[in-house]
C-alpha cells in the first residue's frame, strides 16, 4: 500500500479525539521488542511534536513528528503483511509517525528516522514500525532542515 | 543453525511457500534469490540493526509526566518548527476566514 503524508502536520486527532491516546503495538518496536502498548500524547503548543511513551514511571519515552507538509514528497510503501496487521484500509484511516532523534550534543539539530516510520491505525490504534518497501528514496537520519523544508 | 553447503543454481525450500536459490557467486559476493509470498518481510540485517540503534538513540525518559515537551524541545530548531506550523495554520485560518466574511 502506498501512502502519501498530507500537506498538514496538524491533524493528530485520532481514536477519541482526546490529547492522549493509547495505541497498541502487537510486534513492539525495533530494539524494544516487548513493547506492547504505549500513549500517544500531544499537546496543541508543540504540534508537530507528539509524545509516544510508555504510560509506565520511568519508562520508554519516543518524541515523534507527523511528517506532512514538514517532509516534502514523503510517501510510503507498506508490505502487505504490514497493512494486515494494521488492519488499514488506506489513507483516511491512517496516521504517520517518524521517530525523532535530538543529539546529546545540544547541538538543537533535529534527526527523523523516514526508513522506519510509525504507522497507526486511526480507528483501531494498532500500531507498527514498518521499515518502509521504498526505503532507498529515503534517510533514517534524516537532517530536519527547519528553514527550507515544505514549509 | 542449520547450516548447509550449496552450490551456484542450487535452492534451498523452507515450508511450502520460500524457495531461496544461490544465482551467482563472485569473489567474497554471493547473490540469492528469494521467492517468498509477498506478505513475508524480506530485509538486508543491516537495516534492521539501523534501525534497533536508530531507536535506542531516539529514546528518551518520560520523566516529565507532565505532558509536555517544553522541558525536552529546548532545541533552537524545534521551537523555530512549532512556530513555523503555528504561522501556517494561523495564515490558513485567516484564508478560511476571509472567505467567509467575503
Amino acid at each position: 500500500m502506498k501512502l502519501q503524508a498530507g500537506q498538514d502536520s496538524n491533524n493528530p486527532e485520532i481514536g477519541q479525539s482526546e490529547t492522549r491516546n493509547q495505541i497498541s503495538l502487537p510486534q513492539g518496536l525495533f530494539g524494544f521488542p516487548e513493547i506492547r502498548s504505549m500513549d500517544l500524547v500531544y499537546d496543541q503548543d508543540e504540534l508537530p511534536f507528539m509524545w509516544l511513551r510508555e504510560e509506565v514511571k520511568d519508562g520508554l519515552a519516543f518524541i515523534v513528528l507527523e511528517p506532512g507538509g514538514i517532509i516534502p514528497n514523503y510517501s510510503v510503501e507498506i508490505a502487505d503483511g504490514d497493512v494486515e496487521i494494521l488492519g488499514i484500509t488506506g489513507p483516511e484511516d491512517t496516521m504517520i509517525v517518524n521517530i525523532v532523534t535530538l543529539p546529546a550534543d545540544q547541538s538543537g539539530k533535529i534527526f527523523l528516522n523516514l526508513v522506519g516510520p510509525i504507522i497507526v491505525n486511526r480507528s483501531s490504534l494498532v500500531a507498527k514500525q514498518c521499515i518502509i518497501n521504498n526505503h532507498e528514496e529515503f534517510s533514517a537520519r534524516h537532517l530536519l532542515d527547519v528553514g527550507s523544508e515544505g514549509l | 543453525m542449520l547450516i548447509l553447503s550449496r552450490k551456484v543454481d542450487q535452492g534451498i525450500t523452507i515450508g511450502d511457500e520460500i524457495e531461496i536459490s544461490v544465482t551467482k557467486i563472485e569473489g567474497d559476493s554471493v547473490k540469492i534469490g528469494i521467492s517468498a509470498p509477498r506478505s513475508i518481510s524480506i530485509l538486508r540485517r543491516e537495516i534492521l540493526e539501523e534501525m534497533q540503534n536508530s531507536n535506542k538513540a531516539a529514546a528518551v525518559s518520560s520523566k516529565p509526566v507532565t505532558g509536555t515537551l517544553k522541558s525536552t524541545l529546548v532545541a533552537g530548531s524545534a521551537k523555530q518548527l512549532i512556530a513555523q506550523i503555528r504561522a501556517k495554520k494561523a495564515a490558513k485560518t485567516e484564508r478560511e476566514g476571509s472567505k467567509f466574511s467575503s
